[in-house]
């Protein structure tokens, strides 16, 4: 429902501001500046009529008496009275002269306006004593007022005020009505076209074509209208767009779900398979080792015996080489064997971790106790440095010392004769445990760590075929430390050498009692 | 509406105030030269009389000095207008000639007793007069 348009501008401001509206203003500035210039002015014109009266009184007065006494002149008032008195008749049809006496040279009174009266006791405003010269000489007195001229001013008076008051009034209702049309009118439309638009969002032009200021300003107004419309309409269709496209994504994305879910459904199915298999593989390789184990016990137990001619001599001294042969390949592959049942054993869970209190310092002298004749035969110097290691831990002593000897071992094992080995122990700052076991060996290539670190995954080489070994040291020792909530970190370069950090957490620590 | 009354009211009062003060400069001051109704139509008179006076038959006679002739004027109308030249007033009269051009009398008049003279007169010569107003010594009256 269309609100009805206010007939005055100023209805759009709260009652309390209405005297501070436009049209009051401006007629406060014009009714000042109109009586400052009208009533000067008019006052002066008043001012300029009357002296224009004045001035046409004295001379109509001067006029009237001068003919008379020159008339009188012309005649001998003694001889003929009558006459005299007739000559002063006309005077009397002027209502400024109200008396006027004829007197001869000695004062006598020849004729009188009123008749036989004169101007005995009547006073005027002024009066005028003219020479007679004729017969004899005399002299008419004529008294006038000015009257008519305080009833002129008093009319005139009255019109000034009566013009100015009308004047006035008419110029305070044309400014009122032309300031409603020319400036009231534009801006109540404005407002009410503002105010629809903010109340109902309906964005509508003023529609006024106008060449003054006024209608610059609602030119603007309307320009800056259509643009909202033309943005509105833009936005409109953006906002189209992207229903669309919305409408386009969500189609997509319910196929991609769709299809999110077949995927995880078949790798969901695929990794139960995956770990079946995986476990399958776990228990068949544990249980293939164990069956190895078996036969290989005994293939040593009866290699020993031969070699260690138990039972008497073999005869002959290659038999003897080949029971040595035999039980060495023997160790070796029980040692590979014993592996791969920890990594089994590791990978399918069954393998606990037997935490207990460890002193870190003898664990760490043991190991090192147990790989210096391998050093020694290999011509290395070995070492190892202890830094603030805490004195006691909570781990799997086993699995850390296998750890620590596997790691010790394989440094020995490609490091070169005249190389050095070194293994170094202490607390970070972050109380992490550290041991850093680090050779001048041969080192290996960047790319390589991750696949030494993968089961069965040793670093193809001739120094590595020569040392032999099954690879499967390093992602051992990795699974162990990655048991204790710890990690395995390597770093190397081909001929610099190979440094492996093993960090078990803060948590492994047990502080000891003070 | 009694609120904005109460706060225009006293604008217009001032503005009102200031008119007045304006109006009574302006239409009630009275000039140093201003002359009474009486001193004007004895000056008026006195012109009168003087101008019949010198009528002959009813024509007013004047020397035009340079043709070297006497000529004559008809009456026409008295200006009303006085000027004041110091103590004494300048009157003019308005004729016309023999072939009716109009022709202007300049009266200078002086107070003698109660009544006034004339002491001098031009005619036909209005610029003595204009020039004498321009120096400031001819003068308008109230």
């Amino acid at each position: 429902m269309t609100e009805p348009l206010p007939s005055r501008a100023s209805e759009f401001l709260p009652p309390s501001r209405r005297s501070r509206s436009l049209l009051v203003k401006f007629l406060l500035i014009l009714v000042p500046a109109y009586l400052c210039l009208a009533v000067p002015g008019i006052g002066y014109l008043v001012h300029l009529q009357l002296r224009m009266d004045q001035d046409a009184l004295a001379r109509r007065i001067g006029s009237q008496a001068a003919r008379a006494a020159a008339a009188l002149g012309r005649h001998d008032p003694r001889a003929d009275p009558g006459l005299a008195q007739d000559l002063l008749a006309p005077l009397a049809s002027d209502r400024a002269l109200f008396c006027a006496e004829l007197r001869g040279a000695d004062g006598r009174l020849l004729a009188a306006l009123p008749p036989a009266q004169g101007c005995v006791e009547r006073a005027g405003v002024g009066e005028l004593v003219l020479p007679v010269r004729g017969v004899e000489t005399g002299s008419l007195l004529v008294r006038f007022t000015a009257i008519e001229l305080r009833e002129a001013q008093r009319l005139e008076a009255v019109l000034a005020i009566s013009v100015v008051a009308v004047a006035f009034s008419c110029a305070v209702l044309a400014a009122g009505i032309g300031f409603r049309l020319m400036v009231g009118r534009p801006l109540r439309l404005l407002l009410a076209t503002i105010r629809h638009s903010a109340a109902t969002g309906d964005k509508q032009l003023v529609g006024l074509r106008r060449s003054d200021e006024l209608g610059a300003v609602i030119g603007a107004f309307d320009e800056m209208v259509l643009r909202e419309k033309e943005r509105e309409a833009e936005l409109r269709r953006t906002n189209a767009h992207l229903q669309v496209a919305l409408i386009e994504l969500k189609s997509l994305n319910e196929g991609l779900e769709q299809r999110v879910n077949e995927r995880t459904s078949e790798l969901n199915r695929k990794t139960v398979l995956a770990e079946a298999a995986s476990d399958a593989k776990s228990r068949f390789v544990w249980s293939m080792s164990h069956e190895l184990r078996t036969p290989l016990n005994a293939i040593i137990g009866f290699s020993q015996l031969m070699a260690g001619e138990t039972f008497g001599p073999l005869g002959n001294a290659r038999y003897l080489g080949y029971a040595r042969d035999i039980d060495a390949s023997g160790r070796h592959l029980l040692a590979i064997v014993n592996s791969i049942l920890d990594i089994a054993k590791i990978e399918s869970g069954t393998e606990p971790l037997h935490e207990e209190t460890v002193n870190a310092r003898d664990l760490v002298a043991e190991c090192v106790q147990v790989v210096r004749p391998l050093c020694d035969a290999a011509g290395l110097v070995l070492s190892h440095h202890l830094e603030h290691l805490p004195r006691q831990l909570r781990a799997d002593r086993t699995k850390l010392k296998q750890v620590l000897i596997n790691l010790l071992g394989n440094s020995a094992k490609f490091t070169p004769r005249g190389g050095r080995v070194e293994l170094t122990a202490g607390l970070r700052p972050d109380g992490d445990v550290e041991f850093v076991i680090s050779d001048t060996g041969i080192g290996m290539r960047a790319e390589d760590i991750p696949v030494a670190l993968s089961a069965f995954g040793q670093v193809e080489g001739p120094l590595t075929r020569r040392h032999g070994g099954t690879g499967l040291g390093l992602p051992l020792a990795r699974m162990m430390v990655e048991m204790h909530g710890g990690e395995l970190y390597v770093a190397s370069e081909p001929n610099k050498g190979c440094r492996v950090t093993v960090r078990l957490p803060a948590s492994r620590v047990i502080a000891s009692a003070a | 509406m009694p609120q904005i009354a109460r706060q225009i009211a006293p604008r217009i009062h001032t503005s009102v105030r200031a008119l007045a003060v304006a109006a009574l400069l302006a239409v009630g001051s009275t000039p140093a030269w201003s002359l009474d109704l009486s001193t004007k139509a004895g000056l008026q008179a006195a012109m009168e009389t003087y101008v019949e006076q010198q009528m002959v038959d009813g024509k007013f006679l004047y020397l035009d000095k340079q043709n070297g002739q006497a000529k004559t004027l008809h009456p026409v109308t008295a200006h009303p207008m006085v000027f004041t030249m110091g103590a004494n007033y300048v009157l003019c009269f308005d004729f016309r000639d023999d072939q009716g051009k109009d022709v202007n009398l300049d009266l200078y008049m002086a107070r003698k007793g109660n009544s006034f003279v004339v002491f001098n007169t031009e005619v036909a010569d209005h610029q003595m007069l204009e020039k004498f107003i321009a120096e400031g010594k001819v003068k308008t009256t109230e």
